[in-house]
């Protein structure tokens, strides 16, 4: 039997290759643990599947009403009435498929928060444990996400063309829902609380450090957004759809390592040092910090 | 933990009019809770022992595990960890999902794999690694990293074939310190392969020593070396003489 060739480091592991600062830890987990981003990848593309078909059923109804259109069976308004109501029916069927994402929301952001505390991923049982414990607070926040979501493709799509109100309307779910959505999402995953708690802490945190999460954001919901709208009405709608899979796969589970980073970063900072001693630079070596615990011994 | 009795067992390979005998008429008994050493050279059958125990070849007669026939215990009832001379993690795993695997697949519960998984890390030094990549680490902290998963879920009987043949002799040494008192604390039955003579005598509390497929000589290191057993001197002379040496003194005799 031919012998397999062993890769090592030349030199033993050591404590002080650990990572000192969460920067150094979201590359550590990237360089790790890549099969449980990878992992996560697939369980979100899993749940995400009803959305993209329902895409790819309303791109269909569309391409038939545009043929409609050409053939002069209907009118540019009832052309344009058909499209809009075939965008709403589709926007009220993702909202109804809302308690189905807080599924892998609330059981992936558990797995991302032990990965990011420096412990042991397993990644079934973490998955249901955050699952189980976190399921509820995930959907409501999904659902006042969802709603708002609703609005703005109402009015977007009534407005169509009346600049004045599409881009305020825009921008102020850029800036304010999705960042808000996300920091109430990772927030309710670090700690207990209730609902309100959780919206004014998350208010608190955000508005200082706005630009951070509006960069995540960006980042994250980027992609999403700019296949989705930069390929709708594509000749190919199933290219749009393998497109948006491949971005689920590989590039939102780390918009997600990245926003787990950046608020346990600020949790530490504003939070934990304060409030909870023990969880401040979790998952972290640094070497000052551990030297200043012995002198204190 | 069980006795291990092997009762005229022949080990082959090949079926039929391609059977090749490799161990025959093979009656031996390997102590339970002790670290039973196979010694000889290359091509005596010491490998072919070990599989013969989890199947992976073929044997005529009779294997137990106490009183039971091995033939009426399922292969994974058997509780048999085995450790090859290659060093195969999972590379794609981290040391952690590495080392909890046999737990994972065995269905243990969440808090006891966290437990059990880290409490094996401590004691083999290497839970600093936990959630790095083999690749990242040194060979030791990978042939730890190895037994970490192989004795983690308390197996009864831990077959080593070679385990530590590529590695250098001070980190063998270390190695061999590390099985032994591991073996001792958790009394796990060992039945460990080696052609090294250092390696049986230090780890040994149970010496076979194999010749074409026959156990030629048995007993504790200490009544072998002190009957001066001539296969044993054999074995020590092929270590530690060269084969120029032995050959000019065969000529002087």
């Amino acid at each position: 039997m031919r012998k397999r060739k062993t890769i090592s480091s030349p030199k033993d592991f050591t404590v002080a290759e650990l990572p000192q600062t969460r920067k150094d830890q979201f590359f550590n987990i990237f360089k790790n643990q890549y099969m449980t981003l990878l992992k996560s990848g697939f369980i979100l593309l899993l749940f995400f599947l009803p959305i993209l078909v329902l895409d790819i059923f309303r791109n269909l109804f569309d391409a038939g009403f545009y043929s409609q259109f050409v053939d002069g069976a209907l009118t540019e308004n009832e052309y344009n009435f058909s499209i809009f109501v075939d965008f709403m029916i589709q926007s009220g069927a993702e909202f109804l498929l809302l308690p189905l994402l807080a599924v892998p929301l609330s059981g992936l952001n558990n797995v991302f928060k032990t990965m990011v505390e420096g412990d042991c991923v397993l990644f079934g049982p973490d998955f249901k444990e955050g699952v189980k414990g976190s399921y509820k607070i995930t959907l409501v926040i999904l659902l006042v996400f969802g709603i708002f979501f609703l609005l703005l493709r109402f009015l977007v799509n009534y407005f169509i063309g009346v600049y004045f109100i599409v881009i305020p309307v825009y921008s102020f779910f850029i800036l304010f829902i999705i960042p808000l959505t996300i920091i109430c999402l990772l927030f309710s995953t670090y700690y207990q609380g209730n609902y309100f708690n959780v919206l004014s802490n998350s208010t608190k945190l955000y508005s200082p450090y706005w630009w951070k999460y509006l960069l995540a954001s960006v980042l994250l919901f980027g992609f999403v957004f700019g296949v989705n709208f930069g390929f709708d009405g594509n000749m190919l709608p199933y290219f749009k759809t393998i497109l948006l899979g491949a971005v689920i796969i590989f590039v939102l589970p780390i918009g997600m390592l990245l926003l787990h980073s950046i608020s346990i970063s600020l949790f530490d900072k504003y939070i934990n040092g304060e409030f909870y001693p023990d969880n401040q630079y979790k998952g972290l070596y640094n070497p000052k910090i551990q030297k200043k615990e012995k002198d204190i011994k | 933990m069980p006795n291990v009795t092997f009762k005229n067992v022949t080990i082959f390979y090949g079926k039929r009019r391609n059977r090749q005998d490799v161990v025959e008429d093979l009656n031996v008994s390997f102590k339970s809770g002790k670290t039973n050493v196979l010694l000889g050279a290359s091509g005596s059958g010491k490998t072919t022992i070990l599989k013969s125990l989890v199947e992976m070849v073929d044997y005529d007669g009779d294997i137990f595990f106490d009183d039971v026939d091995i033939k009426n215990i399922v292969i994974n009832k058997r509780n048999i960890s085995y450790s090859s001379q290659n060093i195969n993690l999972y590379p794609h795993m981290t040391i952690f999902e590495n080392i909890a695997f046999p737990l994972k697949i065995r269905k243990y519960p969440r808090d006891e794999i966290l437990k059990r998984t880290r409490a094996m890390a401590e004691k083999l030094g290497i839970a600093v690694c936990l959630n790095q990549r083999g690749r990242y680490l040194s060979i030791g902290q990978q042939q730890r990293a190895m037994i970490a998963r192989e004795l983690v879920y308390d197996p009864k009987i831990l077959l080593m074939d070679e385990p530590f043949s590529s590695l250098d002799p001070t980190l063998r040494k270390e190695m061999c310190k590390l099985v032994k008192s591991l073996q001792k604390e958790l009394g796990v039955t060992v039945i460990y392969v080696t052609h090294s003579y250092d390696e049986a005598i230090n780890l040994a509390d149970e010496l076979f020593i194999l010749e074409e497929g026959k156990v030629v000589a048995s007993g504790t290191p200490k009544k072998l070396i002190a009957d001066n057993n001539e296969y044993l001197e054999m074995m020590y002379k092929s270590e530690y003489i060269s084969a120029g040496e032995i050959h000019e003194k065969e000529k002087d005799d």
